[in-house]
């Protein structure tokens, strides 16, 4: 049985030799090729009369991208987790008798913070301008994927901070505190969420 | 859009920390935190050796010099910790006393970050106190 490089090869040699887009489909379908694969594999060549055929840009992978990229996330989840955790403990002190933990936990969350903020700031300006400069590495496997990684975290954020704002509201603990720490949750992942997405948005091809 | 979110994202980190800041205080705020807990600690730990549970026909001592080990409990620090000046300690009665400590931080200010804040009785200047009874045979 033909692996997919086969099936690029001969997609490429049937363009180099002249045949039409519809006839090479037409061959592929009578070899037991799927649609989907037939469509990928044609969509890689450039549809113009030049020839040989143009490739299409694919997407890249790099150790450069992985080491750039998880950092910039890591310091995000770890940064946005202590962000929420300092914002709502002053919440708990606006409305508690507050405690020797809670001044603790602020204590460790800013010193977070004081880390982690200027590191993502740095790291994700720096790859703006890159990008600004070189929108080939939009095409970066890795970007794409660890972006739908933070989309895919900030909307299970929202999502599980609905249910149990919902839940608090059918046990009778729905109070302003309660009421301010979700809100504070839905900022912050909401916030993420929209950031990433029209990221995602600006680096997809017209 | 992103520009925006982008700058919001910065003023909240911004704010968590200067309030964040503001609340804790600095490490010498923090150091002096530290020093009044350990003294509240220890005029607990020395209140329990004083009262001695288990052996009610033990009497109170007229003072610290005088205060023999209670079985069973560790020997408790006499001395401020830091000043190393000894505790106040008052009989008020013969089943009542009191330990006093001075705190380095106004305990107003300081009783959210203090233990046994519930306990400790407030008196002029930076002086708590603790107040037991001890139960006596009859």
């Amino acid at each position: 049985m033909a692996n997919r490089d086969e099936l690029s090869l001969f997609v490429r040699d049937a363009l180099v030799a002249g045949k039409s887009r519809p006839d090479i489909t037409g061959a592929l379908i009578e070899a037991g090729w799927s649609e989907s694969e037939i469509r990928e594999a044609l969509g890689a060549w450039a549809e113009t009369p030049f020839t040989p055929p143009v490739p299409r840009p694919v997407q890249t992978v790099s150790a450069r991208d992985f080491f750039i990229y998880a950092l910039t996330f890591g310091v995000l989840l770890i940064g946005a987790i202590n962000l929420v955790i300092v914002l709502q403990v002053l919440v708990d002190m606006l409305f508690e008798d507050d405690s020797y933990v809670a001044i603790e936990r602020i204590r460790f969350g800013v010193s977070v913070l004081i880390v982690t903020a200027p590191l993502y700031l740095w790291l994700t300006l720096r790859e703006r301008r890159k990008l600004a400069h070189d929108p080939a590495l939009y095409r970066s496997a890795i970007r794409k994927w660890l972006t739908y990684i933070a989309l895919l975290l900030a909307a299970a954020t929202l999502l599980g901070d609905l249910i149990a704002t919902i839940y608090a509201l059918l046990t009778g603990d729905f109070t302003l505190q309660f009421m301010a720490k979700a809100v504070i949750v839905s900022l912050v992942a909401g916030g993420i969420f929209l950031f990433y997405a029209n990221a995602m948005r600006q680096g997809e091809p017209e | 859009m992103n520009r925006l979110l982008f700058i919001g994202f910065c003023l909240v980190v911004a704010f968590a920390i200067g309030v964040g800041l503001w609340v804790v205080g600095g490490p010498e705020y923090a150091r002096m935190v530290d020093q009044d807990r350990q003294r509240v600690f220890d005029l607990d730990v020395l209140a329990d050796q004083i009262a001695c549970v288990g052996q009610p026909k033990r009497v109170l001592p007229d003072n610290l010099e005088e205060l023999e080990p209670c079985f069973g409990r560790p020997d408790a620090n006499r001395n401020d910790p830091v000043t190393n000046m000894p505790f106040r300690y008052t009989v008020l009665g013969p089943d009542a006393f009191e330990l006093c400590a001075e705190l380095a931080i106004d305990p107003k200010a300081a009783r959210r970050t203090l233990p046994y804040k519930n306990d400790l009785i407030l008196r002029s200047g930076n002086t708590v106190c603790l107040v037991r009874r001890k139960a006596v045979a009859d």
